[in-house]
């Protein structure tokens, strides 16, 4: 009894003095801005370059996702038959990002499926029930192997390719995927302060990179800016 | 019994620690200054200086409008004792878009504000009040980008000003959505739409064009 009264004052600790752990957010957001760049699939021949753009398509919609989640008990958005073409598009230019493409959308659709009911958390105050939100970890682990065919597969698509901002888009595409491969090896703890650090690490390549990467019209002419992302994983 | 009232009583004073979360609308405003900031009001070449002064006036008022929002919403004392939009609004109205109102009543807002004091918890109410200058000064806006095209003006310049232009009447609608939403703003269904106006905001001014460097005069 004494003891649980000491650790009150921990509690509180927990509760006011730590600032918001918003490092993992803060990285898929900015990698799935980045990772949507229409440019570095333009030297391609037209059929292959629609499978490049779908794949940069579904990485950056994953990698939104994945913001969403960060914020335990957030409510993503998913639509299904939104994502659906982007499999054959991308399968067009490489069959093994295709099968990606498709496992990543399964994934997707399971954690739409799991969202909690809006109000849970206020409601399970007067009732036994914990909502416990189990969706993150298993979803990073799983979507590693499809995200790191991703990251191979767009990457050797820009190979063709000379010039300072695809060698930039390279170097962002190799960021991405060693940040997810980060995020994987520590899935069990990535709500730790150590591991937010090595995240912030992560992004902090990332906005360096980002201030590198010329600019690219296309995104900003587009009706909505955040083109498929805005389609398939936002309100 | 009173122990165990006393203890629940503790357990349930952590919560009172979480004031209401208004991040998502300080992210999107600061995001939304920084994106209407950008200096389309100088791309050459103008069909009007007045036009261009008046454009450039009125970004600078939305950018700073914006900021202030982005204050309060953190909860922030906004800085303004006296209307700081005085000259602005004057020189808003040289474009001859109707800037000048909305300018001014922004201005008067921010006044206000000032004034009286407003911080987080007066945000949502903020938002509704500020809303139709805001709508105006949108409206006004984007007619003096317009005003400024040239039919025959290279493509690039061309692009940047249908960018910017866009950038400006996402701005209108995000700010809408912001006030129609202002009861709930804190839901989570609310707040994701809000996160992903930032993002389409953080897509946009990344697309943006950015000053070249300057090519370098003759070799001396």
């Amino acid at each position: 009894m004494r003891s649980a009264i000491a650790m009150l004052p921990v509690l509180f600790l927990l509760g006011c003095a730590l600032p918001p752990n918003t490092a993992l957010r803060d990285w898929a957001r900015l990698a799935s801005v980045l990772a949507d760049h229409p440019d570095a699939a333009a030297p391609h021949a037209p059929a292959e370059r629609d499978g490049v753009l779908a794949q940069q398509e579904a990485l950056a919609v994953y990698l939104y996702a994945l913001s969403v989640l960060a914020t335990e008990e957030s409510i993503l958005t998913f639509r299904a038959d939104a994502f659906a073409p982007l499999v054959p598009r991308a399968a067009a230019a490489d069959p093994a990002a295709g099968a990606a493409v498709a496992e990543i959308g399964r994934l997707l659709a399971a954690a739409r499926a799991a969202n909690p009911q809006p109000g849970a958390r206020a409601r399970s105050a007067g009732s036994p029930t914990v909502i416990e939100d189990l969706r993150l970890r298993p979803l990073i682990r799983a979507a590693d192997p499809p995200v790191q065919v991703l990251v191979a597969s767009l990457s050797r698509g820009t190979a063709g390719m000379a010039g300072p901002d695809a060698e930039t888009y390279r170097q962002l595409l190799t960021a991405i995927g060693e940040g997810h491969a980060v995020l994987n090896t520590r899935a069990t703890d990535i709500r730790q302060r150590d591991v937010a650090r090595e995240i912030m690490a992560q992004e902090d390549r990332l906005r360096r990179l980002m201030l590198i990467l010329a600019p690219d019209p296309a995104v900003g002419l587009r009706p909505d800016p955040a083109g498929a992302v805005g389609a398939v994983v936002q309100p | 019994m009173m122990r165990r009232a006393l203890l629940a009583g503790l357990a349930v004073l952590p919560a009172a620690c979480n004031a209401p979360d208004y991040t998502p609308v300080r992210d999107w405003a600061r995001t939304a200054s920084l994106a209407a900031d950008f200096p389309a009001g100088r791309l050459p070449p103008p069909a009007s200086a007045d036009v261009r002064e008046g454009a450039l006036a009125m970004r600078d008022a939305l950018a700073t409008y914006l900021a202030a929002l982005g204050r309060m919403a953190d909860d922030g004392v906004l800085p303004y004792p006296e209307n700081p939009f005085v000259d602005l609004a004057r020189q808003a109205g040289r474009a001859g878009t109707g800037g000048e109102q909305p300018v001014a009543d922004l201005g008067a807002f921010l006044r206000r504000a000032t004034r009286q004091n407003w911080q987080a918890p007066r945000l949502r109410e903020a938002l509704g009040v500020a809303d139709p200058s805001v709508q105006a000064l949108v409206r006004a806006l984007t007619a003096a980008i317009g005003r400024n095209a040239e039919p025959g003006e290279p493509p690039a310049i061309a692009m940047a000003r249908a960018q910017y232009a866009a950038i400006i009447v996402r701005i209108g609608e995000d700010h809408a959505l912001l006030a129609a939403r202002a009861d709930d703003i804190t839901d989570q269904e609310v707040v994701e739409m809000i996160r992903a106006a930032e993002d389409r905001m953080r897509r946009s001014v990344l697309a943006l064009p950015r000053p070249a460097f300057p090519t370098g005069g003759p070799a001396r």
